[in-house]
Parts: structure tokens; sequence; C-alpha cells
């Protein structure tokens, strides 16, 4: 039979071809509608997993960019550092012991993003990212392991000859478990220190982490593949780390307006003026970032699907007309209805998975490709859930056409045929 | 021996008033290898009764038994099955698929076949094609089988149809009309090989209004307002 159906398919391999082409469109709108709407949730899973929604990011915002071409946010790098710069630095320093002397907060997570060098040229540049954390941040962040520990890391006390280290999960084959190897980071004032890290864990395919230097800080989390995780050995060197890329939980919510106003009160003294966001609003955010894209392309995937399915029901009940001599043809060769509309149906059946099997084919390069950045990931359940919606939307166009089928008797399409 | 046993067979369209006897009180019985023509003019009833002959059509009173099996009794899995092992059709308008090849129409007959198979005596595709080769062979049709329907003359569509309708090794070949839309020279061609098949030991029932076609049968039914007159 299925040999019949492939050969009846190639005997109307144009007439299909163009509601094919309709169904990959909507299928493939379809899929990525689904992508996206579980990317969104994925995400609040994600970072709740990841850290406590309750935990605000604490932002110092600047009026202008620090130096002009410089994005905010990004290290400043310059050739002389100036007085002014490091003076800066001091005073994040001094705040920070402030507030966590004064008990404002509980914990006041902080984590600075480096790049690493192979060598102590600058062309050796590691594409992958290296995050530093201090000991306040590995308490209010929850990684998920997938081997080794994060026990050396939080108990990092500069004892041994290397740093212990975690690594994302796309990182195990460049740093596979135990390992060790020499990364070169610069500071502030471009001196190159040499680093020896160990890798005692590797993070789960699920784990995120936030790429920092940004005033949201879940930005770009699902997308954040690539990094590695150190313990504070040393000071912070930029001043981006404090400027961004913080993260803060205070002794007691029922008085977090109070204590974010002594917070802001004491970055005020020292002339700088900060910005707090709840993850929980970021998230939020990202919701409602989210909704009108999700929205415009499942109604545009459910138009287009809508229309397909009418077109399918016009062309096969078209074609079923315009086939009535054929189908005769193929009783009086010795068919039965059963087998004729199992025939029938085998090549609508075909025409569906081949097009569903073509749309996860152009979600898949469209998502490697140019919406890699989205965050939006090829997954089972987004696909499922896709089969799920498409049969239901197609069970119509599938059962009408069958139904007409079954009515017809072989005596009146071969009196079709004589006509 | 009988082949084909029809006793009293009637066809009725419609219901109430109007209703229509298209065939009344068809009685005849053709015996194996016997070549049988049945005329008439149009409207006589006698494409109807090829339906019925065939299982195409069933009948609305009577019986109907081919190769000692009631029809009446079969389903429409076994109806189809007879049609495709013991009954082979061939009609008037040849009835091929335009967009497959000769030899593609002729293994179609035997790819269905295969649906009524079982598991461990469906044909192989080696098999099919051999066979469907050797059938077309046999009709002069050698160097047509690739070709498509549209591709070949009326008498070669005809012949091609033949080879469809003989594939399967049937035990009547039923004739609609055989030479109706073909010349003299290949009306004369296709008739002589209906009788050929017929020598082989083929049951061949001829439905036409052309006397010179009726010649070559062996005993002629003539129909009249659907009953037959012999």
């Amino acid at each position: 039979m299925i040999g019949l159906i492939i050969e009846s398919i190639q005997k109307q391999k144009k007439k299909l071809s163009l509601i094919a082409l309709q169904f990959v469109i909507g299928f493939t709108c379809l899929l990525l509608g689904v992508g996206v709407l579980e990317n969104t949730i994925n995400f609040k899973k994600a970072i709740s997993k990841f850290t406590a929604l309750g935990n605000i990011h604490v932002y110092v915002f600047n009026e202008a960019p620090v130096e002009e071409g410089i994005k905010y946010g990004e290290p400043i790098i310059t050739e002389d550092p100036t007085e002014q710069e490091l003076k800066k630095l001091d005073k994040y320093r001094d705040i920070v012991e402030k507030v966590k002397k004064e008990g404002v907060i509980d914990k006041f997570g902080l984590f600075e993003k480096r790049d690493g060098y192979k060598d102590q040229s600058i062309e050796a540049k590691i594409d992958n990212s290296f995050y530093i954390l201090n000991k306040d941040m590995f308490s209010l962040l929850t990684f998920d392991i997938d081997k080794g520990q994060i026990e050396p890391l939080i108990n990092y006390n500069s004892d041994k000859d290397y740093i212990p280290v975690l690594v994302s999960k796309t990182l195990e084959n460049q740093y596979p478990l135990n390992s060790q190897h020499d990364i070169y980071f610069a500071d502030f004032t471009q001196n190159v220190e040499k680093c020896t890290i160990k890798v005692v864990g590797v993070l789960s395919k699920r784990s995120v982490f936030f790429t920092g230097g940004c005033t949201r800080l879940t930005e770009n989390a699902l997308t954040n593949k690539e990094y590695v995780i150190i313990p504070q050995y040393g000071d912070f060197h930029w001043n981006t780390t404090y400027e961004y890329n913080s993260l803060v939980s205070l002794t007691n919510n029922v008085d977090m307006v109070e204590k974010l106003a002594k917070l802001n009160d004491i970055y005020e003294k020292n002339e700088i003026k900060i910005y707090n966001n709840p993850l929980k609003e970021e998230v939020k955010e990202y919701y409602s970032q989210r909704k009108p894209v999700m929205i415009a392309i499942i109604i545009f995937a459910s138009i287009i699907l809508l229309l397909s399915a009418l077109g399918f029901i016009g062309t096969i009940l078209s074609s079923i007309i315009s086939r009535k001599k054929e189908f005769g043809i193929y009783f009086s060769i010795g068919i039965s209805k059963k087998n004729l509309i199992k025939l029938v149906l085998g090549e609508m059946v075909l025409l569906f998975v081949s097009s569903f099997l073509l749309a996860n084919v152009v979600n898949f390069l469209m998502l490697k490709g140019f919406l890699a950045d989205s965050g939006i990931g090829v997954s089972f359940m987004a696909t499922f859930a896709t089969l799920i919606i498409i049969t239901v939307l197609i069970l119509p166009a599938i059962i009408i056409p069958v139904r007409y089928l079954s009515k017809l008797q072989p005596i009146e399409l071969i009196r079709e045929r004589s006509n | 021996m009988n082949l084909i046993e029809v006793k009293s067979i009637y066809k009725r369209y419609g219901k109430g008033d109007t209703e229509q006897e298209v065939l009344k009180d068809i009685s005849f019985t053709i015996e194996e290898g016997e070549m049988v023509s049945i005329m008439g003019p149009s409207g006589s009833g006698k494409s109807t009764l090829l339906h019925i002959l065939g299982l195409l059509d069933k009948q609305s009173e009577g019986t109907y038994i081919l190769d000692k099996v009631d029809v009446a009794k079969l389903t429409d899995e076994e109806r189809a099955y007879t049609r495709n092992e013991k009954i082979g059709f061939v009609f008037q308008s040849f009835n091929l698929i335009k967009e497959i090849s000769a030899l593609d129409n002729v293994q179609m007959a035997l790819k269905l076949s295969n649906l009524h198979r079982k598991a461990n005596n469906k044909l192989k595709k080696s098999e099919i094609k051999s066979r469907s080769i050797e059938v077309l062979k046999s009709l002069g049709l050698e160097k047509h089988m690739y070709k498509k329907p549209t591709q070949l003359s009326g008498g070669q569509q005809q012949r091609v149809a033949i080879a469809r309708a003989l594939v399967n090794n049937p035990m009547v070949i039923l004739a609609d009309e055989p030479t109706g839309a073909l010349d003299q020279q290949n009306s004369r061609e296709i008739m002589n090989i209906l009788k050929g098949l017929q020598e082989q030991g083929k049951t061949i029932v001829i439905i036409t209004h052309d006397e010179k076609v009726a010649e070559y049968c062996e005993r002629k039914l003539n129909m009249l307002d659907g009953e037959i007159h012999t």
C-alpha cells in the first residue's frame, strides 16, 4: 500500500506541491510560535530555579557612556587608566563594605566578567566567558551540577595552587572534568595575571548564567552557553562589576521599600545614582516583550494553516472528483472501497508528515541561523505540542474528503468514466 | 461446466414513482471457455448487465453465480478480490491511467492483487515487472511498454488494456465495446487477440452492437428493453 501511495503522490506532484508549500509555511510558523511560547515559559522556570525571583538587581545608571564609542556595561580598557577611574573603583568597594557593615542587605552578590587569554598576547583571546563570583553571589544562586561538585568553589580559600572552576556543559570537551589549564586575565590597568584553573564540576545543559554588563541582569541568560565560573580569588578590577553585575537579597523583604531607600542613600552620599529591579519584574518584562511576537506568530500560523486546510479540503475534493475515472479504473482492476480510502488517506497523511518534517528542518535552520540569538531552541516538547495542534486543525481536512469518498459507489465512478 | 449462471436478475434504479427497471428477469449461463456476445441498442441494459457480471454493481433481485460462488454473499473486500483475480475488464475507451507508462498500467493490476494477498504470498517487485513485461510482449508491445498511453495509438492502447486484463490470468474477460473506438484494421486485430485468448481457454463476454464483432463469438445474446431475446 505504501508503494501505491508514493506512486499516486508522484503522479500528482504538481498539484500537491503548492499545498505542501502552504503547509510547510504554516507548520514552520506554528513551530516557531510554540517555540517562543516554550522559551518564555522556560525563561521563568530557568531563572526561578537559578535564583530567587525576590532578589534584586541593583545597577548604576550612567547618564552617558563613560567613553565615546563604548556601550553601557562594556569593560573600559584604556591605554592609560585615569586616576578618576581608579578612584571610582575604590569608591564602589567602600560602598559595598559600608552596605554590608550597616546590615542594609543580607547578601551583596557580585560577579565580574573577564576575558581570558591563552598566553600574554592579545591575539590569544579565548572565545568563552569567565565569570568570577564573590561568596555572596554563590549563596544567591543555585547551580545545576551535572558532574563533579561546587563545594570547592564555595569553600575556596586560596590554599591550593589552582583555582577550582565550574564549566558549562558546552565547554566540557574543551575543559574536561579534573583537567587543569593556565589562563591569562588582563586587569584594569592592562596587567596580565596568570591563573591555573582546575575543572571540579560540569554544569547541566539546563544551567543558565547572566551575561553581565547590562541594565537587565537576566537578559540573554538563556542563550549564554559557554562560560566558566570561578570563585573570587582577588579584588574585582572592573567598575562594570559594581555598576551592573550585582544581585542583592534583603534581610527582611517586609521592609523592602525602606531598605532600598537606605541603600539608595548610601550610594547618593557618594554621588552615585542607582536603580533597582527585582528579578520578578524582569521576568514580567520578558513576558510582555515576547507576548506580542508570540501572538503575532501564532495568529499568522493559524491563518496560514486555516487557509491551507481549506485549500487542502478543496484540492482533495476536486482531486477526488477529477480522479473519479482513475478510481473507477482501480475498482475495475480490483481495489476495494476500504483500500481506496486507505490510498487517499495515505496520500494526505504522507503530505502532512512530509510537510511537517520539512517544516521542522526549516525551523531548525532558522533557529540555528538568523534566529540563533533568540534563545529559542529546538525542543521535543515544542515539536510534540505543534504536532498535536496541527492534528486537531487538520483532522477536518482529512475527514471531509474521506467521508465524501466513502459515499461513492464503484458504479458511479464507472458511469463517470463512461461519460 | 458453467462459469457464469445468471438466474432471474432484476436491476432497478430509484424508488416509488421514479423507479426504473433496467434489467428484467435476465437468466442465462456461460460455460468455461465460451465466447459470448451481448448485443442490443443503446439503453437496452447491456452495460448494466456487464457491470453486474463484473461485480461493479449489484442486482436488485435474482442470483448470480460466478465460478460456483453466489456473489451476493461476498463482502466488499471479497468482491474486489474476485474482480482482481477472476475477472479482466476491457473497455471501449481503454481506461488507462494517462500519467503512467503502459508497463505501470499493467503492473497496477498485480500491485492491487498484493493488497489481497497475505504477507508471505505477496508478489515481489521483480515478479510483478517480469510478468507484466511478458504479457505486453505477447501482445506485441515490447517497443511501447515505457510509453505513456497518450503516446500510443488507439489499437496499442487497447492492447495495453487487454494486457492489464490478462496479467492476473483471470477466468473471464468482460469486454465493453472493445472495438468501439478503433478503426477496422485495429478492430480486427483486437478481435483476433480476444479469439486467440478464447482458444487458450479463457471465457470471453463481449458487449457490442457491431455484428462483425459478434460474428467472432459462438453465441449471441440479444437484449432489448432490459430483457434477453434469444
